[in-house]
């Protein structure tokens, strides 16, 4: 667990990791209006969750950073040369981005429960769907850090993609609000998925098929993301 | 720059599928549509990453056939497996074809075939392709390996030399010591001997210094001997080329000798007489020389061999097999070997002379 241990603590160095992914979550979850039926609502959601939804995307980016360092400064070859295997260090490193994130998920989803008098299923729901999204969120970051040769594009793309995932994927506005074709353009970013299955168990307060769907359509992205990194890309 | 390669051209032709295909999706917006969709690329990539897992492509066939009633557009989404399938070289899922039989529609049918055929297209490309490199790295890997025989055996040859100047040396040595040297040393103790009964008046004196000469007369006997059995009844070193260039019948030969040429090893011998040879050879056949001129520069490092004709110099840039060969067998014992063709043509051997081995 040597490379989980050091890539804890990597994404522990950068002061804008520690705040979006220790604090950001749940501060978020104590300012009351975000959460109640009366604060400012996004898209089909309360804001609370659309921002934590890009809270959460946000810090998957910046917890894999590591990855990106490691290919960019050429430290990959070194570590492969050691023994070991490339699906340990990658299993290790987007275990180590992902653990921060859904520990923190635990916490708002109890918090949620507490302060706002979720149901059981909403709590369950809303850990279920954030955990499936830390996740693609994370594989995600990964295959776009190997999409990039330079540090530089990949840094400033990454805020386009999460533009356009807050613009389309219904976080800012309903999707329904959006001219015929581009309601659909936003499937492509899993946030979207997230947005609608909880849009569905807020809606009928329970896990009905849309919300299962939407955890499925995330969990597929995440191994599509997965497929399209690897060995050969990361190198 | 990258070259368009069968496989690039694959990987855009499923983008592009893909693309039509979303483009399509987006018409009506099926959920069951999109989950084919994602489905496909999932598989796409998985074939593009992990080998031997071409035959998935059946499996996107039959997703396909069994959305059929779920997402109106899943009959055109056939096109993308059909056209893997076909570049993977999976002709039996051309089969899937067979649903234009039950419900045929021209645009359908125009796509399905589309794909099916820029498929095949590619396929063959593929491996025309990979027939040709693999030839190509065949006949390569041959070349190398014998280029690295010949350079090992050259070198062999060398190492054989050496070691056979050394054991004869010590044969040498060995003869002088056991015939010659006794009976040297037994004269000079005889010698020894009888000038003590010399100073004594004694009559044995004589008959002592006798046996003493007849010894050392026996000792010179083996020397001469045995440096006449060590005598090469062939020319060798410098003398074999001086004797080269005399014999040379097409042209006259002006052989130039400058320096200390027993400093030279006879292994570099042996790669100086091919050089003269092939130069001669060349001056002969191609160059319609009438004066060649070779000179044999020794200095304490190197031995520089010249071989210059006043012939044609016209040369196609490229060297001949006998130059290409020389070139390995100088190399192979650290010299090189160069061509000039200038005012005169030129072939210049430069060879070190290491003085461990002399």
């Amino acid at each position: 667990m040597t490379i989980f241990r050091f890539a804890l603590l990597r994404g522990t160095r950068n002061p804008l990791t520690l705040l979006c992914t220790y604090i950001l979550p749940i501060v978020l979850i104590l300012v009351r209006p975000l959460w109640t039926d009366g604060g400012v609502g996004f898209g089909g959601i309360s804001g609370g969750f659309s921002l934590l939804t890009i809270v959460t995307m946000s810090s998957a980016y910046l917890m894999s950073l590591s990855i990106l360092t490691d290919k960019a400064d050429g430290a990959i070859i070194r570590i492969l040369a050691a023994p070991i295997t490339m699906r340990r260090y990658l299993t290790e490193n987007l275990a180590a981005c992902a653990m921060p994130l859904l520990v923190q998920m635990v916490i708002v989803s109890t918090l949620g429960r507490i302060l706002y008098s979720w149901s059981l299923t909403l709590s369950i729901a809303v850990f279920l769907c954030y955990t499936v999204l830390t996740i693609a969120s994370v594989t995600m970051a990964f295959a776009w850090h190997c999409l990039f040769k330079k540090v530089e594009g990949n840094v400033v793309g990454f805020p386009l993609i999460l533009f356009l995932t807050a613009f389309l994927g219904g976080l800012t506005f309903p999707v329904e609000a959006f001219p015929g074709p581009l309601q659909y353009a936003g499937v492509i970013f899993p946030a979207y998925w997230a947005v609608r299955g909880l849009s569905a168990v807020l809606e009928t307060g329970a896990m009905n098929g849309a919300f299962w769907l939407g955890i499925a359509a995330m969990l597929l992205f995440s191994i599509a993301y997965l497929l399209y990194g690897g060995k050969r890309r990361i190198i | 720059m990258k070259v368009l390669s069968p496989r690039l051209c694959f990987i855009l032709c499923q983008i592009a599928g893909f693309s039509l295909l979303f483009a399509l999706w987006i018409l009506n917006g099926e959920i069951a549509g999109f989950f084919l969709l994602l489905l496909l690329v999932i598989m796409s990539l998985l074939r593009f990453r992990v080998s031997g897992t071409k035959y998935t492509v059946l499996l996107d066939l039959a997703a396909c056939v069994a959305m059929v009633t779920l997402w109106e557009y899943a009959p055109y989404a056939l096109a993308v497996p059909l056209f893997s399938a076909m570049y993977l070289g999976i002709y039996p899922a051309a089969i899937a074809v067979i649903y234009l039989f039950f419900n045929f529609e021209p645009l359908l049918a125009v796509t399905l075939a589309f794909g099916t055929l820029c498929g095949l297209f590619l396929g063959f490309w593929e491996r025309e392709r990979n027939d040709k490199l693999t030839l190509r790295d065949t006949a390569a890997g041959r070349y190398y390996e014998l280029e690295s025989l010949q350079s090992d055996l050259t070198a062999a040859l060398a190492q054989v030399e050496r070691m056979t100047a050394v054991a004869e040396r010590t044969r040498i040595a060995r003869d002088i010591h056991d015939n010659a040297g006794h009976e040297i040393v037994a004269a000079y103790i005889s010698l020894q001997t009888a000038r003590t009964m010399l100073d004594n008046q004694s009559t044995d004196g004589l008959e002592l210094y006798d046996a003493a000469l007849e010894r050392l007369n026996t000792g010179a006997n083996k020397i001469r001997e045995a440096v006449h059995n060590l005598s090469a009844v062939t020319f060798l070193g410098v003398d074999n080329l001086r004797d080269t260039c005399r014999r040379f019948p097409a042209c006259k030969v002006d052989f130039n000798v400058y320096g200390d040429t027993t400093r030279v090893p006879i292994y570099v011998w042996t790669v100086l007489e091919a050089c003269l040879n092939e130069g001669l050879t060349n001056a002969a056949r191609h160059a319609s020389a009438t004066l060649v001129s070779v000179d044999l520069d020794v200095t304490p490092h190197i031995v520089r061999l010249c071989i210059e004709n006043d012939g044609v110099t016209k040369t196609n840039g490229k060297s001949g097999n006998g130059i290409r060969n020389l070139r390995h067998r100088a190399a192979a014992i650290g010299g090189s070997l160069s061509v000039d063709a200038g005012e005169v043509f030129r072939v210049i051997c430069v060879i070190p002379i290491k003085e461990d081995v002399l």
